[in-house]
């Protein structure tokens, strides 16, 4: 009987480690499309090789917490709980725009913001993310390669070079600039929802690298999406492209498979970010110490305050604050073994 | 009061006085109490007309009592006289001893006798039960082409029966409960002990005996009143009128609950994936249910989403189709006095209706409608230019789709979501399907199912047999599902 508890609460811990997996990848190609391209263009994916080693440590560390039992320390939850809402609301704004520059550019910014949310809002209240993410480990990895590979398919590697882009310091800054994209990483600090009080950590708790190749392998996804955009669009394009959400297009000038492939792989990119933010959101009313529908609550309207605020002064603004939360996210690495 | 007298006494009459009390006797002239010498003493046999079997009772109790010699039962104590007569001269099985009065009009009211005795306490219930029922037939709804064809009937009895002739072993344990408030329903619970988890039957047990409603449940409302998600558009338990279906659930782990009075069988507790199998998949080989499976899959898909998509693409993403087809589709949609949303949703509430109205037409008139309906209905709409050809074959692509589900149940749930769908690609093109569908499954994998995660064992893990959407051959399928006792 302790082996068929044992085995329920270890299939907690995977769907917690394939959504903070997934939550990382999108992160990265987030942030990587976001500022990485403005700075080292087409070398972006290089630039964010560095943040999945520390996707991996942010893993490791996770796991050397939640083997401790000392009760977590109520700023470094709150400070948490924020640095994630911060990058629901980045998941957020990216989605969006995306979704207006691609499948619904006649429609308004704040109807899809509201639209988004309450989206992110609902999945949250269910607590079903994590289990969601686990369903689709495969299907979506698999469907974001075959529609990349079938949309990039006889395209020429042009895109590819220079291989370092705008040079070596750009290329520095643009990792530099990349690392708050492993941020998501953070949800593995926070035991499983489902889990009862009895079931919490150290209880049945795997090993470090049942977390940290999983987190791993959900960033190398996004990598592998911010190379795929390298291959399709040329250099002068890319530079070109000034809007958030064109740049996260992936390309292809072959017909025939304009049209119903690309918008395919659209929408599968903003199902994959409004997934992964509601995910954090999950993370954020977690950490904070309140009962479930109030921290929700609470959550969405800050949620909902700051992408209006983004609807006033436009969407530029969440790319400027996005580095500043590396600060954050360093004080809540370091303090681990405190939370 | 007479009426609120909790256990038998030892007077005959004072014990007849509370029983005509109670069943209403003389006014109620289905109540029949009948006195009669048995030996050195009277009794008494209390049932209702109708529904005992008047042979049974004549041959088995009343003439091997009234021909008990005068002195028979001379020295038996006065407490024993019930199980004096019940050893000598009823030839009844089953009989049991019983002296709480509740209990004694309950098992009056369904059909046996009572048999009282002067000076005895305790009274002999006599299974005597004779009323007309419908004998096992065909099924109705989960018809299919290779398998067995009997279908559970009304009678809790004969369910019971049907499910042992297939379940032949020791441990299949059958409890019968009342459940309800002023009016009893009867119901039977079953379940292989050893298989079935105990925690799990005392969740169902307990949520049977919570459920208080003064009229007689049916199986539906007993699904209804101790599912974990009432309002949920998915049912959690799953339903079947096949003994075979339910006693593969039993061999599962799973408990089965009878209602008597209705020809169902309740399967608690179950997944997702129970109500998008079917009895055929089990009886067909590997290869032919795996390609029916992905067929089904197909036609719930088809019917889930493609309305919602002809929508989208025509109001938000025209550029998906090719230029010759969205030339055609303007063109016909031109001479359409509605907006097209207005156009699909009419199209789709007529389909229903016509569904609707075959189901409750009788017999011939039933196949009859269909065809005048669809043929005439559907032709004179594209001749008058009120519907386009093209939403015509979506809606019907989308019907057909909807009878691939399995479950009855599941497939009207899914028609809601069907037009969920519809409206959110007439509002917000691809994307809000997206988000609606996020939504719905993110609300779907958390659901429960008397405790069981519904969506499991897809997700949360579990160890299951190769048997979700494809099914490996039978020499695979050799675990137990993951909700039985030690899986």
């Amino acid at each position: 009987m302790p082996d068929i508890i044992d085995s329920r609460i270890r299939a907690s811990y995977r769907a917690r480690a394939c959504a903070a997996g997934a939550a990382v990848g999108a992160g990265i190609f987030a942030i990587g499309t976001g500022i990485c391209m403005t700075i080292s263009l087409n070398a972006a994916y290089l630039s964010t090789l560095p943040s999945l080693l520390l996707a991996g440590l942010t893993a490791f560390l996770a796991h050397r917490r939640l083997r401790r039992t000392n009760p977590p320390s109520c700023f470094l939850r709150l400070l948490l709980a924020l640095t994630l809402l911060a990058f629901c609301a980045f998941l957020l704004a990216g989605a969006v725009s995306l979704a207006l520059d691609t499948l619904l550019p006649q429609s308004q910014l704040f109807t899809l913001m509201t639209l988004s949310l309450a989206a992110v809002s609902l999945c949250a209240a269910s607590g079903g993310a994590d289990r969601l993410f686990f369903a689709i480990r495969f299907l979506l990895p698999v469907l974001l390669l075959l529609l990349t590979l079938s949309v990039l398919c006889f395209d020429s590697p042009v895109g590819l070079f220079p291989i370092l882009g705008t040079g070596i310091q750009p290329l520095m800054l643009s990792a530099l600039c990349a690392l708050p994209g492993t941020i998501p990483a953070l949800l593995l600090f926070l035991p499983p929802v489902e889990l009862s009080p009895e079931e919490l950590p150290p209880r049945a708790l795997p090993g470090a690298w049942f977390f940290v190749w999983r987190v791993m392998l959900g960033g190398l996804m996004g990598v592998l999406l911010l190379f795929a955009l390298s291959f399709s669009s040329a250099y002068k394009v890319m530079q070109s492209h000034l809007l958030w959400g064109q740049r996260m297009v992936i390309l292809s000038y072959v017909r025939p498979r304009q049209g119903i492939l690309q918008a395919l792989l659209s929408l599968l990119q903003l199902l994959s970010l409004v997934l992964c933010a509601s995910s954090l959101l999950t993370g954020c009313k977690q950490a904070l110490s309140l009962p479930d529908q109030k921290a929700l609550l609470l959550c969405t309207l800050v949620l909902f305050a700051a992408l209006s605020a983004l609807t006033l002064y436009g969407i530029r603004m969440v790319l400027w604050a996005a580095p500043f939360l590396l600060i954050p996210f360093l004080i809540l690495l370091v303090f681990s073994r405190r939370l | 009061m007479i009426e609120d007298a909790v256990s038998l006494c030892p007077v005959l009459s004072r014990n007849l006085e509370i029983f005509s009390a109670r069943l209403g006797v003389p006014g109620n002239q289905d109540a029949l109490l009948r006195r009669f010498r048995s030996g050195a003493f009277e009794s008494a046999l209390i049932c209702i007309d109708g529904m005992f079997n008047s042979t049974r009772v004549d041959e088995n109790i009343l003439k091997p009592c009234m021909d008990l010699p005068a002195q028979a039962g001379e020295d038996v104590a006065q407490e024993e006289r019930a199980a004096f007569l019940t050893a000598h001269a009823v030839s009844i099985l089953p009989a049991k001893m019983e002296d709480n009065i509740d209990k004694l009009i309950t098992h009056v009211l369904s059909g046996e006798c009572v048999l009282l005795c002067e000076g005895c306490p305790t009274a002999c219930v006599l299974d005597t039960r004779g009323f007309e029922k419908r004998p096992v037939s065909r099924t109705e709804v989960e018809q299919v082409v290779l398998g067995p064809h009997e279908s559970f009937t009304e009678s809790i009895r004969t369910n019971v029966t049907l499910l042992r002739r297939i379940v032949q072993r020791e441990e299949l344990t059958t409890e019968f409960l009342s459940v309800g408030g002023s009016m009893k329903t009867q119901c039977a619970l079953l379940y292989l002990r050893g298989t079935a988890d105990e925690s799990m039957i005392a969740r169902v047990r307990a949520r049977l005996q919570a459920c208080s409603s003064s009229f007689a449940l049916t199986t539906g409302e007993i699904e209804q009143l101790i599912e974990d998600h009432p309002l949920a558009l998915i049912p959690q338990c799953v339903r079947t009128e096949r003994p075979d279906r339910a006693a593969s659930f039993l061999a599962e782990g799973q408990v089965i609950i009878l209602t008597n009075g209705s020809p169902a069988a309740l399967g608690a507790p179950s997944t997702l994936w129970h109500q998008l199998h079917t009895p055929d998949d089990a009886s067909m080989r590997w290869q032919y249910s795996t390609f029916l499976r992905i067929v089904r899959l197909l036609g719930m898909l088809i019917h889930l989403f493609l309305p919602g998509l002809y929508l989208s693409i025509l109001r938000f993403h025209p550029e998906l189709l090719s230029p010759i087809l969205l030339t055609s589709v303007y063109e016909t949609n031109s001479r359409i006095p509605v907006p097209v949303f207005f156009e699909a949703l009419l199209m789709t509430l007529t389909f229903d209706l016509i569904n609707e109205a075959g189901l409750r037409a009788p017999g011939a008139m039933g196949n009859a409608l269909g065809i005048v309906s669809g043929l005439i209905l559907g032709q004179s709409a594209v001749s008058a230019d009120i519907v386009s050809p093209l939403l015509l074959i979506v809606v019907a692509a989308s019907g057909l789709g909807s009878f691939c589900v399995p479950g009855y149940a599941l497939s009207v749930g899914l028609k809601i979501v069907q037009l969920l769908f519809m409206t959110a690609g007439a509002v917000g093109g691809l994307y809000l399907m997206g988000l609606v569908a996020l939504v719905l499954l993110c609300a779907l994998v958390s659901m429960h199912s008397i405790g069981s995660p519904l969506t499991a064992p897809v997700s949360p893990h579990r160890r299951s047999n190769p048997d979700i959407l494809l099914r490996l051959p039978v020499q695979f399928q050799k675990a137990r599902a993951f909700f039985a006792r030690h899986h």
